[in-house]
């Protein structure tokens, strides 16, 4: 590459393909999104059957998964990053810290405040899941994911109303359509 | 009367280190080779008229036992980037 003089209209041009270029696909999200949603889905269904079968206590180890699956997102992103040699954007800044914030939030409320929190555990979780579902669709300008986090919004509160015991279910419903579809959809676009 | 546009930025590669600089919070020598296809000798001239005019900051360290350059725009870059483009829309508006 030169660096001759340029005419206002190259120089435009440089600038627009330049960062159009530096833009990071935000379709690879789409994979972790679906592995989530996956695994969001098989534990509520099978905390579901734990309750059915009166086995409360083992519920809260199959929930476990969670901060395992959230190191394993932590690594392979950054992995990932590197291995791409992806450099730090702006957005995945923020992206990176909003899941930070309410990941670290979701596992203080399950094991210290569960218990004082009752009944509203499970739909306080799903009122922050969706706050982090929907900032990140914001941040990718990605109307399903958007849509996700609104539906899982609206199930949060609509799950105040239902009996406990239900919540997984209610959270294996939210997983196919606040997180797996979308980030099928994201998986497909360009 | 038009604005003079900043010299430091009216060169292709200089240009395009500070875009993509703008886009990103920190990017690495090798990201800015891959976007810019420019040698890493003329790279590094650039990147250093660029440090001395205190546009980019840049950060050397070691990742995994190699040597890794990092660099990211300072608020006098940015500043200097959106100068320039205004100035840039004033010769593009009376082209028209």
């Amino acid at each position: 590459m030169s660096h001759s003089d340029l005419t206002p209209e190259e120089s435009l041009s440089i600038i627009s393909k330049t960062i159009e270029e530096t833009r990071i696909p935000f379709q690879k999200k789409g994979k972790l999104f679906v592995a989530w949603g996956v695994l969001m889905f098989v534990v509520s269904i099978a905390q579901f059957i734990l309750i059915k079968l009166s086995l409360f206590h083992y519920t809260g180890y199959v929930a476990l998964l969670y901060p395992l699956a959230g190191v394993f997102s932590f690594v392979y992103v950054k992995r990932t990053s590197r291995k791409e040699n992806q450099p730090k954007t702006h957005l995945s800044v923020i992206s990176e810290a909003v899941a930070l914030v309410v990941g670290l939030n979701l596992i203080v409320l399950a094991l210290v405040f569960s218990l004082k929190l009752g009944q509203a555990t499970m739909p306080i979780f799903f009122i922050l899941l969706a706050i982090m579902i929907l900032l990140n669709g914001v941040i990718i300008k990605f109307r399903p994911i958007i849509l996700g986090g609104l539906f899982l919004n609206l199930l949060g509160f609509l799950s105040l109303l239902i009996d406990r015991d239900y919540h997984p279910l209610v959270l294996a419903v939210g997983s196919i359509f606040s997180v797996i579809i979308p980030g099928a959809l994201l998986n497909k676009t360009k | 009367m038009f604005k003079e546009l900043d010299p430091m930025l009216h060169s292709q590669l200089r240009l395009s280190i500070v875009s993509i600089l703008m886009t990103v919070e920190e990017a690495n020598f090798n990201y800015i080779k891959e976007k810019t296809n420019a040698t890493s000798g003329n790279i590094s001239i650039q990147i250093k008229k660029l440090q001395e005019k205190g546009y980019i900051s840049v950060n050397k360290s070691f990742k995994n036992n190699y040597p890794n350059t990092s660099l990211s725009i300072t608020d006098k870059g940015k500043s200097a980037f959106e100068t320039y483009v205004q100035n840039l829309k004033q010769y593009i508006q009376a082209g028209e």
